[in-house]
């Protein structure tokens, strides 16, 4: 990055490709004409195509989409045919580790594992169960390959679907987290989630087991809460970097009441003792005014679509506020319209 | 929608040659190789091993999935290197996933323009350090000395310390 008084230009290297962006197009330009000089390099123009991603720019807002992705991998391995499916997994499925027989290509299972999982670079309603599916790599059986099926089925259902980032937005960060307890059957560890906004659009989320065995629903949403704080520094130090300013308080929403009591308050208590370090870290926060745990309801907590499987219309209406959108290039309709997938 | 003709690509050399489509991919990659004096023949030193090298082909496609180029490279056998000798240092940064999402959001925000390059042949731009031989690449065995080896002045693909090698040239 580098930042002048004619302005700002930005470039991400992700090894032989570049992403250049800046507020003034001229600085852009010779940026281009040096780089040219000094390397090998070809100008491919606006950004379009970047590590399998579509970028579909528009007066109203860039898609980012694995369409031509996801399209190639479902012809990979047969799915094209599929019947198409409205959610990615059936809710209240607990797959465990001892289902019954062995999957007969285990290389084939691992392997659609790698492109789920480079999938949910742009599909946050994949990753709880995409997290699922892959705790089973090392002996996949039958059932978790049916359910390897429904998500592939799902996405043929999606694949129109991308994250969508408004122009001339707002550029407010507000973040979400919330966590199962207990949600696996098989080690009694549970699950936490969390995701970011940045303007309209999720730029980070997470479906993640923890690593330890929690002792109540509070201490799970409270190391949650942590995990999101931490998230949160790192985001306010790429941002300021980024030469924005970062002052303003970032807002988190949380539905577990104790988990924020508990942040606000320093109050002793014997059951919340043993996670004191995780309290220490968001209480540290929380006074210096970093961030704020403001709680939210269930039917709102987006958060919701990484710890369990949903149902269609809350699925539907929490990819609509992660901005998970399908894309539509008809540039009269509006945003609202162009988002009801069904 | 459906990709219907799924070109075969070859797994090597002998596969290949005789193809035109292949044998112009493969005479186009040596020739960024020889402009950019990756290496020069020398006779290999007796306390040095040559690492084997191969071609490897790939069909690049469009985003709309129609064929756009025909795409030999050839990879040095990276495995082959050991540790303290061969190469050190191996760890090279990428950008983030989320560092790419939040700064195209920031962007599209802000209505900045969004702009896409890409690097020919990146990893033949870092300068090597260490001491690399390799044995002269298949099909291109210079006449007059084949028993000379490849000496390496610059990283070639599949060397264990080729990323880092381009991350320390541009960063």
């Amino acid at each position: 990055m580098k930042k002048t008084d004619h302005g700002i230009v930005i470039i991400v290297i992700y090894v032989d490709d570049l992403i250049i962006t800046g507020n003034n197009d001229a600085n852009i330009f010779d940026l281009k004409k040096l780089l040219k000089q000094k390397f090998e390099m070809k100008d491919l123009g606006e950004l379009r195509y970047f590590l399998d991603i579509e970028v579909i720019q528009s007066p109203k807002g860039i898609w980012l989409l694995q369409r031509q992705y996801a399209l190639n991998k479902l012809t990979e391995y047969g799915m094209t045919g599929c019947k198409s499916i409205l959610i990615p997994l059936e809710q209240n499925v607990k797959l465990s580790a001892d289902e019954g027989d062995l999957v007969e290509d285990t290389t084939m299972y691992r392997r659609i594992m790698g492109n789920l999982i480079y999938m949910t670079i742009t599909r946050p309603d994949l990753s709880y169960e995409v997290g699922v599916v892959s705790q089973f790599m090392q002996t996949p059986q039958k059932p978790h390959l049916d359910a390897v099926r429904h998500i592939l089925r799902y996405i043929k259902h999606t694949l129109q679907c991308g994250i969508f980032y408004e122009a001339k937005n707002q550029l407010q960060v507000h973040g979400y987290t919330n966590a199962n307890w207990v949600g696996n059957v098989s080690d009694r560890r549970s699950t936490s989630g969390f995701m970011f906004s940045f303007g309209s659009g999720a730029v980070s989320w997470s479906s993640k087991k923890q690593p330890t065995v929690a002792l109540s629903s509070t201490e799970v949403e409270y190391k949650s809460a942590a995990i999101v704080v931490c998230e949160v520094v790192w985001l306010q130090k790429l941002l300021s970097d980024l030469g924005q300013s970062v002052d303003a308080l970032v807002v988190i929403y949380c539905d577990n009441i104790s988990s924020i009591l508990l942040a606000n308050n320093p109050i002793y208590h014997v059951k919340t003792k043993h996670i004191e370090v995780h309290y220490h870290f968001i209480r540290k926060k929380i006074l210096a005014k970093k961030i704020n745990l403001i709680h939210v309801n269930t039917e709102n907590q987006v958060a919701n679509i990484f710890i369990k499987a949903l149902g269609i219309n809350k699925l539907r209406k929490f990819r609509k506020m992660f901005g998970v959108l399908e894309v539509n290039l008809s540039l009269r309709g509006s945003v609202e319209n162009s988002s009801s997938t069904s | 929608m459906v990709r219907i003709i799924q070109e075969v690509e070859p797994t090597c050399f002998e596969q290949a040659v005789g193809n035109p489509k292949w044998d112009n991919a493969m005479d186009e990659e040596m020739a960024a190789l020889d402009a950019n004096a990756t290496w020069e023949l020398v006779a290999l030193p007796e306390d040095k091993k040559a690492i084997g090298c191969k071609w490897v082909y790939k069909v690049k496609h469009n985003a709309n999935g129609s064929v756009s180029k025909y795409k030999a490279r050839l990879v040095a056998k990276g495995y082959a290197q050991t540790y303290g000798i061969d190469y050190e240092e191996t760890y090279s940064p990428v950008a983030k996933m989320t560092t790419i999402k939040t700064i195209i959001a920031m962007a599209v925000a802000k209505g900045w323009s969004l702009h896409q390059m890409d690097v020919k042949n990146v990893f033949l731009h870092g300068d090597l350090h260490e001491e690399v031989y390799m044995e002269q690449p298949p099909g291109y065995v210079d006449q007059t000395h084949p028993n000379l080896v490849c000496g390496l002045k610059k990283a070639l693909y599949d060397l264990k310390q080729a990323p880092k090698a381009w991350s320390n040239k541009i960063c």
